[in-house]
């Protein structure tokens, strides 16, 4: 970072090489495109490099920043995607996103695979019903009431479903003493 | 409020799923609840954390390059160039035109996200023609071939001018193109400047062609259909071609992209694989 702070091109692309499968995962995961998924990237990553001062080590990791901005930035996108097409059934992804391959990504180090494995772990364990919430409204940004409509639950339903389901996430990366890898 | 309640509120504010007046009371509770707070920071880190459940996906590697490059000419850091004498002076020209328009663009990207799509579209078919150039220059050239890489040098600097032109334009227009049943996914969109009378077509995932067949890419003026030039896709079934306005013609309204036998057709024909109308009120500019 401070190497960005510097102006270091360097800089950008170290950060780019560990960061950028996962931010642009995120990105297709969100959107189901790949050139919007590309331009999120590009987006977030430049804007690192405009504005490094956008992100305060004392408020978060760089990861955590780079995830939120991420997700943001795609939801933001899928929502005014959505609005173009005015059309729900464009909201559906048109093909399953699958890990790339079994090796994963090795610029992302060895703690990074780890947290993902974990974590993928994690959600594997939950049972579908809060899964599916949780993915909801984490990739999808949709709002309680929006997922309650799409899966024609009660909101009450979705509400325990989400809360249930971070319990169980929160509990088992616990478990795992898992937190954000720098 | 049930200890249920107030964990269903945090667990959802974490999430981003609360709608602005239950997101209010949650930041109320935090603000005076320091137990309330650390919980929701517990949460909003299981938050992130669910980014890395997402299936690992890299991106195509040109991105890399894209976003570096961008990176350079947008904080002016200054760029290797190998091109031979006596292209410099056309090429560079080309080049300082577009770095100034680009710097100028760099400060729009702080306030328009969507202007910033648009000039990281464009700058990538700027690395693009600067990479072919290079290697035209770079190319070990006979007598037979000079006249003939001569003309493709001069194609992609003309390109490079009208790409230039076309991020100038604060009226460009971005149209996003829709794929067809025939087009099988493919995505496309249409950058459009009436003011250099030309325009950018970026598109990837295109359909596997025919044998003797090509891409041919339309225009409709409002008043007819009329051909614009075609194209073969590259090794990733992608496309990033700059279309000029026929002299005569009217500025397009719709544009279409066809499969056509090799050499182009006279008519649209039967297989179109994407099509988009150019917006009336740009969204961005």
């Amino acid at each position: 970072m401070v190497g960005l702070l510097g102006g270091q091109i360097e800089a950008l692309s170290a950060l780019y090489d560990r960061y950028s499968s996962l931010v642009f995962s995120v990105s297709l995961r969100v959107l189901y495109d790949w050139q919007l998924a590309e331009d999120v990237t590009q987006e977030v990553f430049l804007r690192l490099w405009q504005r490094p001062e956008s992100y305060d080590p004392t408020r978060g990791r760089l990861l955590s920043w780079l995830m939120s901005v991420t997700r943001n930035r795609a939801i933001d996108e899928r929502r005014r995607m959505a609005r173009r097409q005015r059309s729900e059934e464009d909201e559906e992804p048109m093909f399953e996103l699958r890990d790339q391959d079994a090796t994963g990504d090795p610029a992302l180090g060895a703690a990074l695979a780890e947290s993902r494995r974990v974590v993928r772990a994690a959600m594997a364990l939950l049972p579908a019903a809060q899964r599916e919430v949780l993915e909801l409204a984490y990739f999808g940004g949709f709002t309680q009431t929006e997922i309650a409509e799409r899966l024609q639950l009660p909101l009450g339903t979705v509400k325990t479903r989400v809360r249930l389901g971070m319990h169980k996430l929160r509990d088992t990366l616990e478990e795992e003493g898992q937190g954000l890898t720098p | 409020m049930t200890p249920e309640e107030r964990d269903e509120l945090l667990t959802a504010y974490a999430l981003g799923t609360l709608p602005g007046p239950e997101a209010a009371a949650v930041e109320e509770l935090v603000r005076r609840d320091s137990t309330a707070a650390r919980e929701l920071a517990r949460y909003h880190e299981i938050v992130d954390l669910v980014a890395l459940s997402a299936p690992l996906r890299r991106a195509d590697p040109s991105l890399r390059a894209r976003i570096l490059g961008a990176a350079r000419a947008g904080r002016g850091e200054p760029r290797v160039l190998r091109w031979t004498r006596w292209q410099i002076a056309s090429a560079v020209a080309a080049a300082v035109a577009f770095v100034a328009v680009f710097g100028w663009a760099a400060n729009m990207q702080r306030e328009l996200t969507e202007q910033a799509r648009h000039n990281a579209a464009l700058a990538a078919i700027v690395e693009a023609n600067a990479k072919r150039i290079e290697s035209l220059t770079q190319t070990g050239v006979t007598q037979s071939l000079q006249e003939d890489l001569q003309t493709q040098l001069q194609t992609a600097l003309a390109d490079q001018e009208l790409v230039t032109a076309i991020s100038a334009d604060r009226n460009t227009k971005m149209s996003v193109l829709e794929a067809t049943s025939a087009g099988h996914g493919a995505v496309a969109r249409y950058l459009w400047s009436g003011e250099a009378a030309a325009g950018v077509l970026l598109a990837r995932g295109l359909p596997d062609l025919p044998l003797d067949s090509v891409y041919q890419v339309w225009f409709d003026d409002g008043r007819r259909t009329f051909s614009v030039g075609t194209f073969t896709p590259d090794e990733r079934s992608a496309v990033q071609k700059v279309v000029r306005l026929p002299a005569g013609a009217g500025a397009p309204q719709r544009v279409s992209v066809s499969v056509a036998p090799a050499g182009g057709a006279s008519s649209v024909g039967r297989i179109v694989v994407l099509s988009g109308a150019i917006e009336a009120n740009p969204e961005a500019y």
